[in-house]
């Protein structure tokens, strides 16, 4: 490797970087000594504090919370990557309607989000949405449901609505990996007999695993973004029923000035997240790893 | 196959999409309904499916001058911030993604894996947590309440996917069309933009439509960064329908529906690169 | 207690943080004449009146050039709080009552005895003093109100009414039970009540807990007071009503908030609604309903260890002067400007009607006495302040309603009693309470 195309590259790459680190790192940077920083009215107070953490280990709430982002990020992950699996399978198939299904699918992602939970808060409430009304009068519920107001329901009924607005595009790219698997392949299969079903365990799944790796990785990103959807959905309850870490960083930053608090769930945040994404690729390290290495 | 089973499997496939459509397009077109609503059709129960006399009255307000000026709301000026901030950080994303996508892709440096792993990582740094440090930082810089700081901020989100997705399509195309091309005098960066650049163009057109989407509709720290009135963006207008007495679903419908248009007619001539380019970042990396 | 004294260190770190903040680039605000105010949400009619109104404060002031942005009025804490944070405070803030002594107390804002002078006398003259009284901190006044929202009302569906063979409002929680019970149909429930998250319908449910003489914090003794026997029993009325069947489902009242509540009963979809003072006017009822509001009914004996009030009131449109102002003749010439007469009349009457004027003139406008009746003649006998108390307000206040907010889900949806859901919100506040307030 020639000493100037080390330098060429770290000039190219030096812009990205250093924007990143500017814009992203930097207040990172600085929620991370917030954590450890006493923060009393508003006003820090002294470095060098585990209270903040020690504060929420004792805080009821946060059990809850915890509880609740996991259902958030891995249900949700699950979810999402199970039904764009699905539904991209059902778009690989060539016909004008998916042809068609395939550009209009793109519409919940293109809506900002402050749209999509409004109107899904619309049409799911008990007694104004026409979720509730519709099920009522073809009889499939005896009476209308509150599915926000139903602490046994909303967190799930969130991810219903997370999974709408994120899995067209993890459908979309799985769709194109599994139009990208070699015909010939799955030519081979039929002859030697395989059933439909086989043929998309044996030849499209090991085709299509690293996109469903990387598909997973990036969902996770995207849903841990996620914020503005249950914030202004439910604001976290009913009695914190759907409260979950974004929310609860905002609630103690913003409602009630605890920004140390606040900090310390970020950080733990973000060190769990790290650590889930780490080990699934570590998990699923031959299917990314050998395809890097090309 | 015999008759019968084809018969089935359609049926079957014609039940999953219908299924599929649903889920996917009717909030959407229930809001796009709402649009051509009035408030009284909207408030009356049982709710009532097609509009009873279809009108484009929250279409008109939106544009028109007086409608919600106490909250100094004015569509056109909204759209074209919103526009702006999109179109120039879309482009630099764009330019210094490709930069460093070629970089990733093409040249060999200590640490290459270890700085692109970080990149992406970085994406997962967002939250509610971070807008106070951001704010902050972007009044330190003399940014905040400013136009260029969104493009800033919007790029320095969005570069690492981008970078990403670029650096994945690059990764694809055969190195020696490059050198053949620098054996016959093309220097380096000829050699980039005149070969190597319009063979990425699915992944650049992703990458492009995929940060437009997301600087389009932040709202997060638009809301709390942008103070004057003339610096508001679309998704500080979507909210304000939003408040905490009023929620007139006709305009958030119409408002949407002419946010969400330009975008929509935009994938539906892009579509087919974009899912290329996607392919490119998620099948190979 | 300990806060007194932090708090004069607070302000000392604040004036050395806007010494160092003043060599950054950006805070170009020195130029003189100019002031900036950010208002924060409100009724369509307030927010429409303020836009027209400030045009009119220019037109008056030409050497001030005045600086107006409205907000969403939900991101009001957060904007306010990096604003102080990075000394980029508007001159003039626009904000809710229940925020000042936590803006006070980190030093936000500044006491208007300090820098309005001679102009105190005028407002004071002005505004109706109970309502004057609402803008004093320790006190001091730190804002101008415009009007009061009171806690807590009853709506009355009055063809209900009749139905169910009453002939008048009820008097006592008692009956407000039996009235409900009384009036409930099987399409349609006799009362509904928001229980969501959101700050206002936790304030609703604030004014019968005060009313039955519980208080949310003890700022006295720096405890939190929501297991008082006046709160717990206020709650257990609401869990009563739902036990008769005479309320929308459980799941129901915590989904809807306010304003969803409101329009349910405009459309004749519940006989009664507990609400604020401003019960159905900001979104009107459908015309064929018979309606009217009334003070919400009282205990039949109030059971809490406080003096029970008759209602609770706050302002949402308080001016306020920032501690970081760099023109605080103009600001407060613009909080002059909205204490005359022609601002404060925006109340009276048309073109808004919610809210509880602050202004004394506002009180003669013939369209207030024909919209609200029964105000204006309580007001005018005296009474439609006597016995009134602020909303909750102190440091750590939204900690309080949050935990709070959430103990009243609890026990709606009967996960929890009364008693268990405000115990445990009692605790988990104080140590929200104790580290906020160090």
């Amino acid at each position: 490797m020639l000493r100037s195309d080390r330098f060429l590259a770290y000039a190219l790459i030096l812009p990205v970087v250093a924007a990143v680190v500017a814009f992203v790192v930097g207040p990172t940077y600085n929620v991370a000594t917030l954590s450890l920083t006493q923060v009393v009215m508003g006003q820090e107070r002294g470095f060098g504090t585990l209270g903040n953490f020690k504060a929420l280990a004792a805080d009821p709430v946060f059990g809850l919370v915890l509880k609740n982002t996991a259902i958030w990020i891995l249900g949700g992950t699950v979810l999402c990557v199970s039904v764009g699996l699905a539904v991209g399978t059902f778009l690989a198939i060539d016909s004008r309607l998916t042809g068609w299904l395939r550009a209009l699918i793109l519409l919940p992602w293109v809506l900002p989000d402050v749209v999509t939970a409004m109107a899904w808060k619309w049409m799911l409430h008990g007694q104004v949405g026409i979720i509730g009304q519709t099920l009522q009068q073809t009889g499939l519920t005896e009476g209308t449901i509150s599915f926000m107001g139903d602490p046994d329901l909303v967190m799930w009924m969130l991810v219903v609505v997370l999974i709408w607005r994120k899995m067209p595009l993890v459908a979309l790219i799985l769709c194109a990996a599994i139009r990208a698997v070699p015909d010939d392949q799955v030519e081979a299969a039929r002859m030697d007999g395989a059933n439909a079903v086989e043929r998309f365990r044996f030849v499209t799944l090991p085709n299509i695993a690293f996109s469903l790796t990387a598909v997973t990785v990036i969902s996770m990103i995207w849903i841990t973004a996620e914020f503005a959807l249950p914030w202004i959905m439910t604001g976290g309850g009913p009695a914190n029923a759907s409260q979950i870490m974004a929310t609860y960083i905002y609630q103690q930053s913003f409602e009630f000035f605890n920004w140390g608090v606040a900090s310390a769930m970020s950080v733990i945040n973000l060190a769990m997240l790290v650590s889930i994404v780490a080990l699934y690729l570590y998990i699923n390290r031959r299917s990314w790893a050998s395809e890097a290495s090309k | 196959m015999n008759e019968q089973p084809r018969t089935l499997y359609w049926i079957f496939l014609s039940l999953v999409g219908l299924v599929i459509s649903l889920y996917v397009l009717f909030p959407v077109f229930w809001l796009f309904l709402a649009s051509f609503k009035t408030q009284a059709e909207l408030a009356q129960l049982p709710i009532s499916f097609w509009p009873e006399a279809p009108t484009f009255d929250a279409y008109k307000a939106l544009f028109s001058p007086t409608h919600q000026k106490g909250q100094l709301l004015d569509w056109p000026q909204l759209i074209g911030n919103s526009f702006f901030i999109a179109v120039s950080s879309t482009i630099i994303v764009l330019v210094f993604g490709t930069l460093a996508g070629y970089a990733f892709s093409r040249l060999n440096f200590p640490g290459r894996d270890l700085i692109l792993g970080g990149l992406l990582i970085s994406r997962m740094f967002q939250g509610a947590a971070l807008l106070l440090p951001t704010y902050r930082l972007m009044s330190m810089i003399g940014l905040q309440d400013s136009l260029i700081g969104l493009v800033l901020l919007y790029s320095a989100f969005g570069l690492p996917f981008a970078t990403w997705i670029i650096a994945s399509s690059l990764r694809e195309i055969p190195r020696e069309l490059e050198e053949s091309a620098m054996i016959d005098g093309a220097s380096r960066l000829q050699s980039m933009v005149m070969v190597v650049l319009p063979l990425a163009t699915p992944a650049l057109i992703t990458a492009a439509m995929w940060h437009f989407v997301g600087a389009w509709s932040e709202f997060a720290f638009a809301s709390i960064l942008l103070e004057s009135n003339d610096h508001k963006t679309v998704t500080i207008g979507l909210a304000s329908f939003v408040e905490l007495f009023t929620l007139e679903f006709q305009y958030v419908g119409a408002a949407a529906t002419i946010v969400a248009l330009p975008i929509m007619l935009i994938f539906l001539f892009g579509q087919r690169y974009f899912t290329r380019g996607l392919l490119a970042g998620a099948v190979k990396g | 207690m300990s806060n007194s004294i932090s708090r004069r260190r607070f302000l000392g770190t604040t004036a050395a943080a806007a010494g160092a903040a003043a060599f950054l680039p950006g805070g170009a605000r020195a130029a003189s004449g100019e002031i900036s105010v950010w208002k924060f949400g409100g009724t369509p009619q307030e927010v429409e009146q303020w836009a027209l109104r400030n045009d009119a404060f220019t037109a008056a002031h030409p050497d001030v050039g005045l600086n107006y942005s409205y907000f969403n009025g939900q991101i009001r804490r957060q904007k306010i709080l990096a604003g102080f944070q990075t000394n980029r405070l508007a001159d003039v803030i626009i904000a809710f009552g229940q925020d000042i002594p936590e803006f006070a107390g980190f030093g936000m804002l500044q006491p208007l005895d300090d820098i309005a002078g001679d102009k105190l006398a005028g407002w004071k003259d002005r505004i109706v003093p109970e309502v004057y009284e609402s803008g004093m901190h320790d006190g001091k006044l730190y804002a101008l109100p415009t009007y009061v929202d009171m806690a807590s009302f009853l709506a009355i569906n009055l063809d209900a009414l009749e139905e169910a063979g009453f002939d008048r409002p009820p008097e006592t929680w008692a009956e407000v039970r039996e009235y409900a019970k009384a009036m409930t149909r099987p399409d349609r429930p006799g009362i509904a009540f928001p229980a969501t998250t959101a700050p206002v319908d936790i304030n609703i449910f604030e004014g019968l807990a005060y009313a039955n003489g519980g208080r949310v914090f003890d700022e006295e003794t720096g405890k939190v007071t929501l297991n008082d026997k006046g709160v717990v029993d206020a709650l257990q009325f609401y869990v009563d009503l739902i036990k008769d069947g005479s309320t929308p489902a459980a799941t129901s009242l915590t989904e809807t908030f306010f304003r969803d509540t409101a329009q349910l009963f405009g459309q004749g979809r519940s006989a009664m609604w507990i609400g604020l003072s401003w019960l159905n006017t900001p979104w009107g009822v459908n015309e064929d309903v018979r309606w009217t509001g009334v003070p919400f009914p009282r205990p039949d004996a109030p059971s809490g260890s406080y003096e029970p009030v008759s209602a609770i009131m706050d302002g949402t449109a308080m001016l306020m002067v920032s501690s970081r102002s760099k023109n605080p003749e103009a600001a407060v010439e613009y909080l002059d400007f909205w204490s005359q007469n022609e601002q404060l009349e925006i109340w009276g009457g048309q073109p808004e009607i919610a809210r509880i004027p602050a202004g004394k003139a506002a009180w003669d406008n013939p369209e207030l006495a024909e919209a609200w009746p029964n105000w204006v003649k309580s007001y005018e006998a005296g009474k439609l302040f006597a016995g009134a108390a602020p909303m909750p307000r102190f440091i750590g206040v939204s900690a309080i309603e949050s935990a709070l907010g959430t103990a009243i889900q609890q026990a709606v949806l009967g996960q929890k009693t009364p008693q268990e859901a405000l115990d445990e919100a009692t605790t988990g506040a104080q140590t929200q309470i104790d580290l906020i307030r160090g």
